[in-house]
């Protein structure tokens, strides 16, 4: 399976003119192993994580997922936000399961568990009371639980403690397969080590590099000049 | 010198055990205390109880020995998410409008605007929107906003925990222009991410201790070794 970004553009309307935070970005993205996409602090990550999930529409360019158009794959495409509280809508986690179509309860529970969070414990309660960490990974888990082909996840990682983030490491790495693209927006370097695959960076709207993740971590020059140095 | 003090503090939420059990600390202006615990242990809930933004269970929050609904204004908190506290239509406006709803003198807030606008480097975001801004220079517009206010004792609830390296050694820079004039409780869920502190807490199953960095340090290197 593969995902092909072609020369997107993308400018963010605002009161006093546009802001361009994508501009020429092609990109390709495989299944089969985890697909890291990092950059500096405005580079444009955000925008192309939701145009490539199909969740805006360029201003040009295309993105197709093998042949079809995002009209066709977004059923099949999850995008979960670096703050996952704006996506919940409903007066209880289960609720939140029981509106999300494809989401089954077992799956939830099983990628809850292998995070370690008791599913029985937290279905009763008001998204907005979970803490941060958890209402990000139980965002996450209610998406993966979908088994959508293309699953995207910006910053997963940022809040979590330090046995919430191993496990997260772990459990994204299991769920990326031949048959499904998982695509990682982050700047977290223990998350990029642990996830392995390939990397896409991007600067100025565009990417500016691409190739094996170890290659990106092992070399220092080029982790500071996209400014992923912690 | 103030002293916000925590005195045996409980809280639970309605039809849970309690999430918080008999917390006391205290800081004083001057000092930074980091606090440090695992996702869903209760490190917001605590400063929403420092802010007055929930009310204990049992035991009470003091500043210089007075309850808390006599000096919220005298406490900032700063979200996680800034975007949960900027409501202005420009950076400028964000830092004014805490001042405005005091009542502040439209010269004075004038001038401490500017003066913050300079103080935090955003001069030339001023006319920006807060939505438009990067993650680390919302986070700076929402420091300059809270200080503007002149609170004793700051509350930072993982405020730098999604910026990335850059961003956040701006941001560290930022609170390191106002580390002398408030009494800062720095909240972290990641000990290898802890800013510099004078004191270190550990709030670990309900209960708070005071622990050293070493020993968090080594907590954590601990349990992540357990968990590979």
């Amino acid at each position: 399976m593969r995902l092909l970004a072609d020369n997107l553009y993308y400018e963010w309307p605002q009161r006093d003119g546009n802001v361009q935070a994508v501009a020429g970005f092609t990109a390709v993205f495989d299944s089969g192993m985890p697909q890291i996409l990092c950059g500096p602090s405005g580079s444009g990550k955000s925008t192309a994580g939701l145009l490539l999930a199909g969740l805006i529409e360029p201003v040009s360019g295309s993105v197709r997922l093998n042949d079809d158009t995002p009209s066709v794959f977004s059923s099949r495409a999850a995008f979960v936000f670096q703050f996952p509280e704006n996506i919940f809508f409903e007066d209880s986690v289960v609720e939140e399961l029981n509106k999300i179509a494809g989401a089954n309860r077992a799956g939830v529970v099983r990628y809850l568990t292998s995070l370690g969070i008791s599913f029985e414990n937290i279905a009763s309660l008001h998204p907005f009371h979970l803490s941060a960490g958890y209402g990000r990974m139980v965002a996450i888990a209610l998406q993966m639980a979908r088994e959508p082909s293309l699953l995207i996840l910006d910053e997963p990682t940022i809040g979590l403690d330090w046995r919430f983030h191993n496990r997260m490491c772990k459990v994204l790495k299991e769920w990326s397969n031949d048959a499904r693209i998982l695509i990682v927006i982050t700047h977290d370097l223990d998350l990029m080590r642990a996830l392995d695959g390939n990397a896409c960076v991007l600067a100025g709207g565009r990417q500016s590099w691409k190739g094996p993740t170890q290659a990106l971590l092992n070399d220092k020059q080029l982790l500071d000049q996209y400014g992923l140095l912690p | 010198m103030a002293e916000l003090r925590v005195n045996d503090v409980t809280f639970g939420y309605p039809g849970a055990s309690p999430l918080l059990r008999r917390i006391s600390f205290h800081i004083t202006t001057g000092e930074t205390v980091a606090l440090v615990g695992e996702n869903a242990c209760g490190k917001t809930t605590l400063l929403r109880i420092m802010a007055g933004l929930l009310s204990p269970t049992e035991g009470q929050v003091t500043l210089d020995g007075r309850p808390g609904h006599e000096f919220s204004s005298r406490v900032a908190l700063l979200f996680q998410n800034p975007d949960h506290q900027m409501i202005a239509a420009t950076v400028e406006e964000e830092i004014a409008l805490g001042m405005e709803l005091r009542g502040v003198d439209p010269k004075r807030m004038r001038q401490v605007v500017d003066a913050f606008l300079v103080r935090f480097q955003l001069k030339d975001l001023k006319h920006r929107s807060p939505e438009t801004l990067s993650g680390g220079q919302k986070q700076r517009v929402a420091l300059a906003a809270v200080m503007a206010l002149k609170p004793e004792f700051l509350l930072l609830d993982e405020p730098d925990s999604f910026l990335d390296g850059p961003s956040r050694r701006e941001f560290r820079d930022a609170v390191d222009i106002v580390r002398s004039e408030t009494g800062i409780l720095w909240v972290s869920p990641d000990p290898r991410k802890m800013p510099a502190a004078h004191r270190f807490l550990f709030l670990d199953n309900h209960v708070l201790v005071e622990c050293t960095a070493d020993e968090l340090r080594q907590r954590a290197a601990r349990d992540i070794y357990a968990t590979v």
